[in-house]
């Protein structure tokens, strides 16, 4: 396995709950507030309410989107990309002759939904227009055609990890040559269909939820972007501008047990976490704190529990998603950037939603803003499907 | 380090195994399935490739497969006929990726799992379904199945699918994260999707964004590769010479010099008339989709006929029907390989290309 240089993040953008912009959901995550509610996007026939993390349609800049029809992950993501093209004070003139690749995760590549299509048989449709732009939904193609991107082009649907999977493939163009710059990154919208399947598979919770917290029963999903701007060193050095932090390492990892269960003994998440490091360089003693998955679910807090427990003891670690909720293919993304966000701080925030310690656990996340010192953070996703992605962030482009 | 294919398996219309895509290949035949709709305006009759995948059966015990989507039996045959045809069903590599094309996912669950939405409670929902919906349900039960614990990637982007996951395996190959790639697609047939496609040739007149060319029957299936990097190639089908995708206004496309392009028009895209222009004026061009049908992952099916000219030494007579501009040079019968390379060539509405150049030669 060839050790990975570190690829520069040159800039960041984030959109959820939590706030409109990076520096927004940070403030929020150190307030410790949070707001979960039933959804307002979309009307459930049913006597139970299971909250949710929408984001306000004033997170959104009025007029910013020129294709009305465009989804909302789209919408998302393009608000998150122009965040973070500014963030890295990159301009549509720098990128104009580079090379430019899009590498996104989300729950799937076009829209999900087919009422456009006048339901299952799609019959109802009075022309084509409702299929071409259900063909045309690909968010990745929208960030491609807004920015005249160059490619290669990828949509991951890695389920949650791909966020944190487009991240570290993104990451892989720059190093091996095929681009100057990649937008990379996750984007999902809150569905009626993604709530009610996760609500049939009892995973969500209908109470806020808990991550690791000993009365912890299930997920709240959420909606949202985040995008990291990667860029070669080449293109760092025309620019003559510093790297806001580094990718330095990525490792993923499959459990293999079973479609829907994580593997208990956390095999998948273990080998994704010993490659970022062993390709990183990066002693995981040398980790400040982990940004963990954290859905609130028995399972997957158990999982992860042990396995930092075993793999990265004493580490302080958090969970976003009592502040963000679970945004599926984006999750992995907003964590990226939200880790990057604390490392800058030099704080990381209480794990929202956990107050009390669940015996059965034999670690537990921060329950107060605390300090951490050190330059370099671990964040990791477990997916459904067994996928596992870990990606190792830094504020220097050195393993230390 | 360069990327060799060592193994291939297909499944769609024309059967399953290389076998049979070669049979087809040289009859010029696949059989049809006359599919019936039932729509609000009544049944629908749609000819489509249909994909059986009873031979799975030879590779995992029925029981196993009791919920598993036909979706993902597909893919999982395409796997297990690469790896059988590679002589690793036994044992793999140590460090094995996997990764899955799809151009629209497990879209018949999706959409049929959509229907039940609209009901009086629309909390009674199918768990079994809608975990089977999810993008990368196929790829989780491939390493299910085969214990595979290495990486895992689900590639959901459309017609580019294909191009864009061997990028990846490439990359993981030539990097030494891993030993091997299974990498491939697969499409199912989708009733909404099919409806679309007939509206555009009724659009057409009957015809298709090909002109005179016959719009290709609707297709489903799998195909998958097993890639690996240098070693001892005494089996296989030869090298992965290229892979670029990117957009047609700011990226040249570099064909090598002595290629003939297998270029994947099926008539259902506005941008199907721009392969005249596309291809070299000297070289030959041939298509397949009358074989294994318009579906988005075709390209995977052009780079297994690729795979499978490259060892027969030569190029299968193409589809009968003729494009316009393209015709002087269309492959009209076998036509014998001058070593060099064959491109299989993908063009999006997106105004996005896909190429994957397979030569004999690293």
């Amino acid at each position: 396995m060839k050790p990975q240089t570190p690829v520069s993040i040159a800039g960041m953008g984030c959109l959820c709950a939590a706030g409109a912009d990076v520096k927004s959901c940070m403030g929020y995550l150190y307030k410790g507030k949070r707001r979960p509610a039933p959804p307002t996007a979309f009307s459930i026939e049913s006597q139970t309410s299971y909250p949710v993390f929408e984001v306000p349609d004033d997170f959104f800049v009025p007029n910013m989107f020129k294709e009305p029809s465009m989804s909302r992950t789209s919408q998302l993501l393009l608000a998150a990309t122009l965040e973070a093209l500014d963030d890295a004070g990159i301009s549509r003139e720098t990128i104009k002759n580079k090379r430019v690749g899009v590498c996104i995760g989300a729950n799937v590549s076009g829209s999900i939904s087919n009422k456009d299509l006048g339901g299952s048989n799609g019959d109802g449709a009075p022309s084509l227009l409702p299929y071409e732009r259900f063909l045309a939904a690909n968010p990745v193609y929208h960030i491609a055609r807004e920015f005249d991107a160059s490619g290669p082009f990828q949509t991951i649907v890695n389920a949650c990890s791909a966020g944190a999977d487009a991240i570290g493939i993104g990451a892989s163009w720059i190093r091996e040559g095929l681009c100057d710059m990649v937008v990379a990154g996750g984007a999902d919208a809150l569905y009626k269909i993604t709530y009610i399947g996760f609500i049939s598979l009892m995973n969500s919770d209908n109470e806020p939820c808990k991550p690791f917290d000993a009365h912890r029963k299930g997920l709240n999903l959420g909606e949202g972007a985040g995008v990291m701007i990667l860029e070669s060193e080449q293109m760092r050095r025309e620019r003559q501008k510093d790297s806001r932090a580094f990718v330095l390492g990525y490792g993923s990892g499959t459990d293999a047990f079973h479609f829907t269960a994580p593997d208990p003994d956390g095999k998948g998440l273990i080998l994704a976490i010993e490659e970022a490091a062993a390709v990183s360089g990066v002693a995981l003693s040398d980790i400040a704190f982990i940004n963990s998955h954290g859905t609130g679910t028995p399972n997957n807090d158990l999982i992860e529990s042990r396995v930092f427990n075993e793999k990265l003891p004493g580490i302080p670690f958090f969970s976003t998603k009592g502040y963000v909720g679970h945004t599926l293919g984006a999750a992995g993304a907003i964590d990226a950037v939200l880790t990057v966000g604390c490392l800058e701080e030099n704080r990381i925030p209480a794990s929202a939603g956990f107050t009390a310690f669940d015996p059965e656990l034999p670690a537990s996340p921060v329950s107060e803003i605390t300090c951490v010192n050190g330059r370099i953070a671990l964040s990791d996703t477990l997916a459904f499907g067994g996928n596992n992605a870990a990606l190792i962030l830094g504020l220097e482009g050195g393993a230390s | 380090m360069t990327v060799f294919i060592r193994g291939v398996g297909a499944v769609g219309g024309f059967g399953s195994g290389v076998d049979a895509l070669k049979k087809s290949l040289m009859t010029g035949e696949s059989p049809t399935t006359m599919t019936i709709i039932e729509t609000p305006g009544g049944p629908v009759h749609v000819p489509a490739f249909l994909a059986d995948t009873s031979a799975l059966n030879d590779f995992i015990a029925p029981r196993a497969l009791r919920r598993i989507s036909h979706y993902v039996r597909m893919a999982l045959l395409g796997c297990y006929l690469a790896l059988e045809d590679a002589d690793m069903l036994d044992s793999r590599p140590e460090r094995t990726g996997v990764i899955v094309a799809t151009g629209h996912g497990s879209t018949c669950n999706r959409f049929d799992f959509q229907t039940g939405s609209n009901g009086d409670d629309d909390l009674c929902y199918s768990p079994t379904q809608f975990s089977n919906s999810v993008h990368n349900a196929a790829a989780a039960y491939v390493s299910v199945f085969l214990k595979e614990h290495g990486p895992n990637l689900s590639i959901n982007h459309f017609d580019q699918s294909i191009v864009s996951a061997f990028l990846t395996a490439r990359d993981w190959i030539e990097t030494g994260r891993v030993d091997a790639v299974l990498v491939g697609g697969v499409d199912e047939f989708s009733k909404a999707m099919s409806l679309y496609r007939r509206k555009v040739v009724e659009s057409k007149g009957g015809g298709s964004y090909l002109n005179d060319m016959t719009p290709a029957v609707v297709g489903e299936g799998s195909v998958f590769f097993l890639l690996t990097g240098n070693g001892n190639h005494s089996k296989g089908y030869g090298y992965i010479r290229q892979v670029a995708m990117g957009n047609l206004k700011n990226r040249k496309i570099d064909f090598p010099k002595r290629t003939a392009v297998i270029f994947g028009a099926d008539g259902y895209s506005r941008c199907d008339s721009l392969y005249p222009s596309m291809i070299p004026e000297n070289v030959g061009a041939a298509s397949y989709q009358h074989l294994y049908g318009g579906l988005p992952v075709g390209m995977g099916f052009d780079a297994a006929i690729a795979a499978l000219s490259l060892t027969a030494g030569k190029l299968y007579k193409s589809s009968e029907d003729s494009l316009n501009g393209l015709s002087r040079r269309f492959v009209s019968s076998d036509q014998d390989l001058d070593g060099g390379s064959l491109c299989c060539f993908k063009l999006s509405p997106s105004n996005t290309f896909g190429l994957i150049v397979l030569s004999v030669d690293p």
